[in-house]
């Protein structure tokens, strides 16, 4: 019972948060001033992008939004700097924390030409913007950029793995060269002894040009599997999304549940379940921020970055079903649903 | 003026013909209105109850239909769509469980596969599950409506999944008892509401009959009897303007008339006297003149008031009830507000309230008698309802709990002031010869009030909160204080100023207490009375019962049996008391009863009584006992302050009793809280019967010692100073 009003607290779309939000603010809108909004994605326009246009079109406000794709290279960050500069948008949005560092800066970067320092800035799909030093804090930007964050909380994340069953160990396969990930699994060390489950980390093998090897994503998860894990675990992880399809395979292959922590490889590949955010609504959320800014002439220094109370429990029912591992009736009742016939 | 005259105008038989009379036309009116009330309050009641009946089972079907559709469609998604084979369904068990949890009216929830083998279950036995199938397929009457009884269950069925192979259904039963509980809790609710009305009917009615016809009638025909022996000098004063206001004025007319008449006789003979010469015609004049003063008198008269101790029963009423209004949940509302950081623990903190209001009443108390005599009824009163709004509100709006205490303590002060101008006026107004019968009309209004205002009081608090029903408690005794600052008019007050100012002083207050009576009736019945009603009926019957799962509605209900047994018997023993005068034994019964009343529930358990029976049982005995007891100390009370009329003062005696009285009250929820931390709430009401039985053990002693002194003194009442 405990566990169901937990859940439902938790879960399902975060609309809410964002009516809330809509209520703080109420703009004076200047009937004569077209917005200009400048995005940068990192590998294509997401539901993120048109949650964020509709809320806008939604409230009226006047905008034009040009959209830049980096095409998963930072290499193609300096022209669209060039762009920006001469375009002078009112403010940039940035799509993941490769796109905002490659955009916008880190916090300690000084005044740089190959950087955007003097436009307001928001950043969507940065799973840890403080340690990525794209922001002071979560409630004190401390420079002209501000975002929201997407990640559900480590604690809720593995109280949803355990909703689904009395899971006993969780094995992470992570992308070591990567600091999202390193971030990922020691909240991960520190919380998941604490929730009474035990912990396996298996970094990824390196390439002989330093890069982790996709090769020996397989091999990793059979391993976890002989380690005596029962659910793998996917964090914000872009190495492991890039190659969710071999990896989820594997794990099936090796009869183990994946839980996801983004939306992106439950969409995307075979990932039997997580707890996520909804790119529409954090796209919405993320355009309240802009309407403050734009609209409310707020500044982006004075906006803590926006979290949303409520993710989405999304079940592959498909992988469930493959598993043998049927979710829960009380789940059944709140999560949504991936399935073949259905989309 | 001739002295002869003075021949009683009015004997004894006069007085009670008069009474039965007066009783006659009150008794026929108030029956009367009562019965056609009560005819028409139970016909509308019935007819809304066997609407409710109707309305709440399907009401109850469609509750359980919606539950069931709601399952079903769930499971029939998990099945149909997400393509869940049904015996691999996960956590349906507890699934169910929730379910039932928070829809206490389905009794279970099962899930039959197509084959009819139960799949999941809970609520019921499967062995019973499947006897409840084998009954609905036997006569196929298995479908969603709730209307098939097997083994005591409405069973509806539900498609969860239909295949070739056959259908796999939720079953979910409910039962009738849900309905019927919900039905008595109605009928409880409706009869202690057409019970009240009928208590206030009365009251008002025999207030206004007493007030508007049977009290003038009395003076009319007072005064024609002394007419009828030829005086007629007073004249009656009647603001009313109504038919009994016009026969009056009519009367003073005549009576004016006549007296004019007899003036000009008077002024007629003593001009014929002086035109005579002859001394014997002067003389026999004279004679003629004294006779006719013999026969008549004219003038001289006074003007008689139309008052009676009666005529504060409904503000006093109105004003109990506002105050009983919170008795069922004060110390809910308390607990609400305690702080939880305090040295005091949290059962002491929830009794300092109800102590604190006491030690209010008590100490405002002994002044009030003073000032009453010196303000009058009227102001005193006021002043008392001002006070008490003024608390009633500040509770409406209570934030913390200091300032809950401090409004308390002002509606103590507006109920003691209150209290002691409505007995003020009855010391005013009683009639020596049936005291007790006077100060019982003053008991009643109390205790009509202590009935109503708890069950009335818990309904409102049920349904609008603890804080909105202090509002209603203010309206209400704003509306006490406008009756009496209509009906009371100064004017009509005792006339009587050179009343002496109540001083209790330490020398007076020894020699009461050195008079055996006066300190067992006191320390052995009046305390401990008081030291209940304050501990047990008003600190632990509220919280115990809340404990016991009982609604505000419920705790209201079962305190009003306290003021219900005591109404109930208290003319009885009052007027049992005043013929045989067998007060004594009357205050031992008394105790005896309510003690052992108490004490039943040291072994309640073992006699198969509830825990709810216990408590019952022991308000029950206490409101009986109490009203023997009450009745018949507050005659002994009056007698021994007769015998100490000359050099106390009566007035001053009872408001020494009072005072001493009202300790109880004071001690009364600490002597609970003391008991229920050291024994629990069930011991400690053990523990009040041991109080009370050891106390009236000992009045019966002492009375036993100084028995003989009471029967020497007669008459009981010293006449009336």
């Amino acid at each position: 019972m405990r566990k169901k009003i937990y859940l439902i607290s938790v879960l399902v779309v975060a609309c809410f948060a964002v009516n809330h939000a809509t209520a703080q603010s109420v703009p004076t809108a200047n009937a004569n001033k077209t917005y200009k909004i400048f995005g940068v994605v990192w590998r294509g326009e997401t539901e993120v992008e048109a949650g964020f246009q509709e809320y806008l079109n939604q409230r009226g406000v006047p905008y034009e939004m040009t959209i830049r794709n980096l095409n998963l290279s930072r290499a193609n960050a300096p022209g669209i700097i060039e762009e920006i500069k001469q375009v002078k948008p009112d403010l940039i949005y940035t799509w993941g924390t490769g796109t905002t560092q490659s955009i916008l800066g880190k916090l300690s970067e000084s005044e740089s030409d190959s950087l955007i320092r003097d436009i307001p800035g928001i950043f969507v799909l940065v799973a840890y913007p403080v340690s990525a030093e794209i922001v002071n804090s979560f409630e004190d930007p401390g420079r002209n950029v501000t975002g929201v964050a997407f990640l559900a909380s480590i604690e809720a994340q593995i109280k949803s793995i355990l909703a689904y069953r009395p899971f006993k160990k969780i094995a992470v396969i992570y992308d070591a060269t990567s600091s999202n990930s390193k971030i990922n699994v020691s909240q991960l060390e520190e919380i998941v002894p604490q929730m009474g489950l035990e912990l396996s980390v298996f970094p990824i093998p390196k390439t002989a040009d330093g890069k982790s090897d996709p090769e020996s994503l397989p091999e990793l998860v059979q391993k976890a599997k002989d380690s005596g894990a029962d659910v793998l675990y996917m964090g914000p992880d872009s190495f492991i999304t890039r190659h969710g399809d071999a990896y989820t395979a594997a794990a099936i292959k090796a009869e183990l549940p994946t839980f996801a922590s983004t939306q992106s490889p439950l969409r995307n590949t075979r990932a039997m379940f997580g707890l996520v955010s909804d790119y529409h609504t954090l796209g919405k959320l993320a355009a309240v921020q802009a309407e403050r800014i734009l609209v409310g002439g707020e500044k982006p220094e004075d906006l803590p970055v926006a979290r949303l109370s409520r993710f989405k429990f999304w079940i592959n029912i498909d992988v469930a079903r493959e598993l043998g591992l049927y979710p829960p009736m009380d789940l059944i009742s709140i999560a949504d649903f991936k399935q073949s016939n259905v989309n | 003026m001739n002295t002869e005259s003075t021949k009683p105008v009015l004997d004894q038989s006069h007085i009670n013909d008069f009474l039965t009379h007066q009783k006659g036309l009150l008794t026929r009116m108030v029956l009367l209105s009562v019965v056609v009330l009560l005819i028409g309050q139970f016909a509308v009641s019935w007819f809304a109850l066997l609407g409710f009946e109707k309305e709440l089972s399907p009401q109850l079907s469609q509750k359980a239909q919606a539950v069931g559709n709601a399952i079903s469609s769930e499971l029939a998604y998990a099945v149909g769509e997400l393509k869940i084979p049904p015996d691999q369904l996960v956590g349906v068990d507890e699934y169910f469980e929730n379910y039932l949890r928070s829809n206490k009216d389905i009794e279970y929830l099962a899930m039959i596969d197509a084959s009819g083998k139960t799949l999941f279950i809970q609520g019921v036995e499967p062995e019973m599950m499947g006897t409840i199938l084998t009954e609905l397929n036997s006569n196929g009457l298995s479908n969603s409506n709730f209307e098939t009884d097997v083994q005591g269950f409405l069973d509806g069925a539900f498609i969860i999944d239909e295949t070739l192979s056959g259908t796999t259904k939720l079953h979910v039963g409910v039962t009738s008892e849900h309905i019927r509980n919900q039905f008595f809790e109605m009928i409880f609710e409706v009869l202690t509401v057409i019970a009240i009305s009928w208590l206030v009917t009365f009251e008002f009615l025999v207030f206004y009959i007493r007030r508007r016809i049977s009290r003038p009638i009395h003076h009319i025909r007072t005064v024609l009897a002394e007419g009828s022996r030829g005086k007629f000098a007073n004249r009656l004063v009647e603001r009313s303007k109504d038919e009994i206001g016009q026969l009056i004025t009519s009367f003073n007319n005549l009576v004016q008339g006549l007296q004019i008449k007899y003036n000009d006789f008077v002024y007629e003979v003593a001009e014929l006297k002086h035109a005579q010469i002859d001394d014997r015609i002067s003389k026999k004049i004279v004679l003629v003149r004294d006779k006719f003063d013999e026969r008549f008198i004219l003038s001289g008269g006074r003007d008689v008031y139309s008052r009676h101790v009666a005529q504060i029963r409904v503000p006093l009423f109105l004003f109990i009830f506002s105050e009983e209004l919170s008795r069922s949940f004060i110390p809910l509302f308390v607990s609400k507000y305690a702080p939880t950081e305090m040295m005091l623990s949290h059962e002491v903190l929830i009794g300092l309230p109800i102590t604190l209001f006491m030690l209010a009443v008590m100490i405002v108390t002994p002044f009030g008698g003073g000032l009453v005599d010196r303000f009058g009824v009227r102001r005193i009163f006021l002043i008392g309802v001002a006070a008490a709004v003024l608390g009633f509100i500040g509770n409406f709006l209570t934030q913390t709990y200091y300032d809950l205490i401090l409004f308390r303590i002002l509606t103590g002060v507006g109920y003691s002031l209150i209290f002691v101008a409505s007995e003020g006026w009855v010391v005013q107004n009683a009639e020596s010869h049936n005291r007790t019968a006077s100060t019982g009309v003053f008991v009643t209004a109390v205790f009509v009030g202590i009935v109503c205002g708890p069950p009335i009081g818990g309904m409102l608090a049920n349904r609008i909160g603890f804080e909105a029903t202090f509002l209603i408690s203010a309206c209400l005794a704003v509306i006490s204080g406008l009756i009496v600052y209509q009906i009371f008019r100064s004017d009509e007050e005792s006339q009587d100023t050179s009343r002496k100012r109540i001083v209790l002083r330490t020398r007076d207050m020894i020699t009461l207490l050195k008079d055996p009576r006066f300190f067992s009736v006191l320390f052995f019945t009046a305390i401990p009375a008081k030291m209940t009603l304050a501990g047990f009926i008003a600190y632990l019957v509220p919280l115990y019962l809340t404990e016991l799962g009982h609604n505000e509605s419920s705790v209201g209900r079962l305190m009003m049996l306290y003021g219900l047994a005591t109404l109930s018997c208290i003319f009885i023993f009052a007027r049992y008391a005043d013929q045989t005068r067998k007060y004594v034994q009357v205050i031992f019964f008394g105790g005896l009863l309510a003690g052992t009343g108490c004490i039943v529930s040291l072994f309640s358990h073992h006699i198969g009584i509830s825990d709810t029976g216990a408590v019952v049982l022991a308000i029950l005995t206490l409101g009986f006992g109490h009203a023997m007891i009450m009745t018949s100390q507050n005659a002994m009370i009056l007698m021994v302050a007769g015998n100490h009329a000359d050099t106390i003062g009566r007035a001053t005696a009872v408001s020494a009793y009072r005072v001493i009285e009202r300790t109880g009250m004071v001690i009364g929820p600490l002597i609970a809280v003391a008991l229920v931390s050291q024994f629990g709430y069930h011991d400690a009401i053990a523990g009040f019967g041991v109080i009370i039985l050891t106390l009236i053990l000992m009045f019966m002693l002492v009375m036993t010692i100084s028995k003989a002194e009471i029967e020497k003194d007669q008459p009981i009442y010293a006449p009336d100073s």
